[in-house]
């Protein structure tokens, strides 16, 4: 019987240790990440002089977003409020929305910065992916090659023009046409309401731009690719157009500073049209005869209109010219137009030994279609784009003098896939740079919920030639030129640091209060770098 | 293998001629004797098993088990008020011996092999959280998936309260013990918001490296084949 007792009681023992030892929570001391970075599809949005290198370059200035999608856009921080500093705002959808290409959002960024045509441009988001676009602005006293500016004074009378007034531009070498504007006598300005602007003096701003050079086609306003348009019978025109453009004009007005919008009767606008512009409905070049719709765009929400059509004619100096009557003030186009694929194109980069930057794409179709823009290209970076339907040809270009780096053989743009494989280079030593980003605050776990923006650029270029990419929950891969200097910019919330960075693959130093641990792998020419950094707000 | 053994007993008896009969019978009498098949439940779950007393002393066991279990707030964490459920399931087939050195006493020793042995918890937020003026409420913000999961062979070891093989047709004892399991392997898989928590996989799996012991509390409804 005792050793009954002595055994109930190893086993009532036995018990209460297995009930003990069911009740310890495992969860003690684990830390559950939750990714407070709600807002989707980061985007990064850089203002630069559309001349290169330009000295003067858009500072800090308010910013609208305007069109059907505006109440879906917040800044990257979820204000409301949008002003871009340094030229650069940073931008991301509200909480909740999904984008996608059966349902995109699609909304326009638009700037007047002092000095610069009004700065407009449209995006049409369809993933949560981050991105980055440059939009390259034309400045009156420094316009780019392919275009041509003025900026001239004239007297008015209480609101209204004594006598007609001519406005011409100038021709420059890299630009040979000329637009006219003749504003007829006994013309009354008024402004966004419909009053009449009791004012002396008429400032008239003009800028043409031309169709032959990269840099003019590059600041097109808008860009190419038209998300909101409607069409001769004043109904949207579904799915949006890709613009073959003959030429384009931004005019603005201020009589005794006040900006004007309205007339009391149209002006006449005389525009020259390049003679190696493709009529896309003919397929030959332009001629007298020809027809070429005539497009405005509201620039504050990204919206084209069709105006009316325009006839080609040669003049007597034997300069083709496409004439029209603007009631309005704004962006005025001479557009022919095509649909887009009802399928996307993924454009593969194939670009071993270039470094990351920007580069300048060209997508020229057959059909005149042309579209210049400024993507940071890296190898191996997929882009999946909405191409118009005809035959295309990508031309990849250094953006700084212009030179063609690749071009790829012609290709259906409704195809599916292309790669653009680079010509191969191994003058550069480049290296890959895998980076794990942490916020440390005392006393609590480390944070790898870093999303961020970053500029990196190398030091004594201009940071307009920086490339943007982003830090997505504390990761972010790059590559870069051995034993070269950069310069990082990186956000976190409304504030921004900077700092330099003596890029050594095998001597990794960490810049500032910055620290970790960096490890070259030869294998895989990769830097795999852990950094940590003390967060602004531990709160 | 035991029931084979055993069924094969019975079958080897039916055949025998006529004049071993007798001893045939005699000897199959004698197994089912030192036979009997139980019904038990308990942590391990509901199953069956049959006994057979291979000495006076010792005796082989060979059952299988089938359970599961749902625990409320099975797990808990510092920083995320959550509700979760923890579902356990388990299956195993096992093979005992059993030293009898007194008769209300079993001391056991086997294995088990599992063919099923997993726990899964799924937790969700059940408090609102807001940052830079979002607020995420608890059904956007997602939902983590803890799984753990053992390696399918485990020792066993225990004690037996209760004879083994009943006195007369039935009776009632039990078992305690436990198995010594592999060290479990925790998996964390999070949606939405909470996606990014892999890394707490082995973080929980370091936490959970002594959750080896499976405690076996068992009660056992016996019955002895022969009536003797």
């Amino acid at each position: 019987m005792k050793t009954k007792d002595i055994l109930l009681a190893v086993a009532a023992l036995l018990t209460f240790a297995v009930v003990f030892y069911a009740c310890k929570n495992p969860g003690e001391g684990v830390t559950i990440n939750i990714n407070t970075n709600v807002l989707k599809s980061p985007t990064a949005v850089q203002f630069v002089n559309a001349v290169k290198n330009a000295p003067n370059q858009p500072d800090d200035f308010p910013v609208t977003i305007g069109g059907k999608d505006a109440d879906k856009v917040v800044t990257i921080t979820n204000k409301t409020q949008f002003n871009a500093v340094d030229g650069r705002i940073f931008l991301a959808l509200k909480k909740g929305v999904v984008p996608s290409e059966a349902n995109p959002v699609v909304f326009t960024v638009a700037a007047e910065v002092a000095g610069f045509t009004p700065a407009t441009k449209t995006f049409r988001i369809t993933s949560e992916a981050p991105s980055a676009t440059v939009v390259p602005l034309i400045e009156y006293a420094n316009p780019v090659p392919g275009t041509t500016a003025v900026v001239e004074n004239n007297p008015i009378v209480g609101g209204v023009t004594p006598t007609v007034i001519t406005i011409e531009t100038p021709t420059n070498p890299g630009m040979e046409e000329q637009a006219t504007i003749t504003i007829p006598a006994g013309t009354e300005f008024r402004d966004a309401a419909g009053n009449l602007i009791n004012a002396t003096s008429l400032e008239s701003r003009v800028v043409q731009f031309g169709t032959d050079s990269p840099e003019a086609l590059a600041a097109f306003p808008g860009g190419f690719d038209v998300a909101n348009i409607t069409g001769e019978n004043g109904q949207p025109i579904e799915g949006g157009v890709a613009f073959i453009t003959a030429g384009f004009i931004a005019m603005d007005m201020y009589a005794g500073g006040t900006e004007v919008k309205n007339f009391s009767k149209p002006i006449e606008v005389s525009m020259g049209v390049s003679p190696e512009v493709t009529n896309p409905e003919t397929g030959t070049a332009v001629k007298a005869g020809d027809q070429v719709p005539v497009w405005s765009l509201d620039d504050k929400t990204g919206q084209w209109k069709y105006e009316s059509e325009a006839t080609i004619v040669k003049d007597a100096q034997g300069n083709l010219t496409a004439s029209f009557s603007a009631t309005h003030l704004s962006y005025w186009n001479l557009d022919w137009y095509s649909t887009f694929c009802p399928n996307t194109t993924t454009i593969t980069y194939s670009m071993p030994g270039y470094v990351t930057e920007q580069y300048q794409v060209e997508l020229v179709s057959s059909n005149g279609y042309v579209s210049y823009s400024y993507p940071t290209l890296t190898d191996g970076v997929k882009y999946v784009q909405r191409l118009p339907t005809g035959n295309f040809k990508i031309v990849v270009r250094n953006p700084i003098n212009n030179v063609v780096i690749v071009e790829t053989p012609s290709f259906n743009g409704c195809g599916g896939n292309v790669t653009v494989n680079f010509p191969a280079k191994n003058d550069l030593d480049i290296v890959n740079v895998a980076l794990s980003l942490q916020g440390t605050c005392p006393n609590k776990p480390l944070n790898t919920n870093i999303d961020s923006h970053a500029l990196v650029y190398e030091k004594g270029k201009p940071r307009s030639q920086g490339t943007t990419v982003y830090v997505k929950l504390g990761k972010l891969n790059l590559q870069l030129k051995n034993n070269t200097e950069y310069v990082v910019e990186a956000q976190y919330g409304d504030t921004w640091k900077t700092a330099n960075i003596a890029f050594k693959k095998q001597d990794f130093s960490f810049p500032g209060t910055v620290s970790g641990t960096a490890t070259y792998d030869q294998g895989t020419n990769t830097v795999n770098v852990l950094a940590q950094f003390r967060l602004p707000d531990c709160n | 293998m035991f029931l084979l053994l055993f069924s094969g007993g019975l079958l080897f008896a039916q055949d025998l001629p006529a004049d071993s009969t007798k001893k045939s019978v005699s000897d199959s009498l004698s197994y089912l004797e030192k036979s009997s098949i139980q019904l038990h439940g308990g942590t391990q779950g509901f199953g069956i098993s049959a006994r057979y007393a291979f000495l006076p002393m010792l005796s082989g066991r060979l059952g299988g088990s089938f359970g599961s279990v749902k625990i409320s707030e099975g797990i808990e964490f510092d920083n995320l008020s959550s509700d979760n459920t923890l579902k356990a399931e388990l299956s195993n087939l096992h093979l005992w011996a059993e030293f009898s050195p007194l008769s209300w006493l079993r001391i056991n020793a086997g294995a088990g092999y599992f063919f099923k042995l997993k726990a899964k918890a799924v937790t969700v937020p059940n408090e609102s959280i807001t940052q830079d003026g979002i607020t995420l409420e608890p059904e956007e913000i997602g939902s983590l998936t803890t799984e753990v999961s053992y390696k399918k062979f485990a020792p066993y070891f225990g004690l037996g309260l209760g004879r083994g093989i009943p006195k007369h047709r039935f009776n009632v004892n039990f078992d305690i013990g436990t198995y010594y399991l592999s060290s479990p392997h925790v998996t964390m898989t999070g949606t939405e918001y909470l996606e990014d928590n892999s890394h707490n996989g082995p973080i929980l799996e370091r936490n959970m490296r002594d959750y080896r012991w499976l405690p076996v509390l068992q009660l056992n409804l016996s019955f002895k084949l022969s009536k003797s």
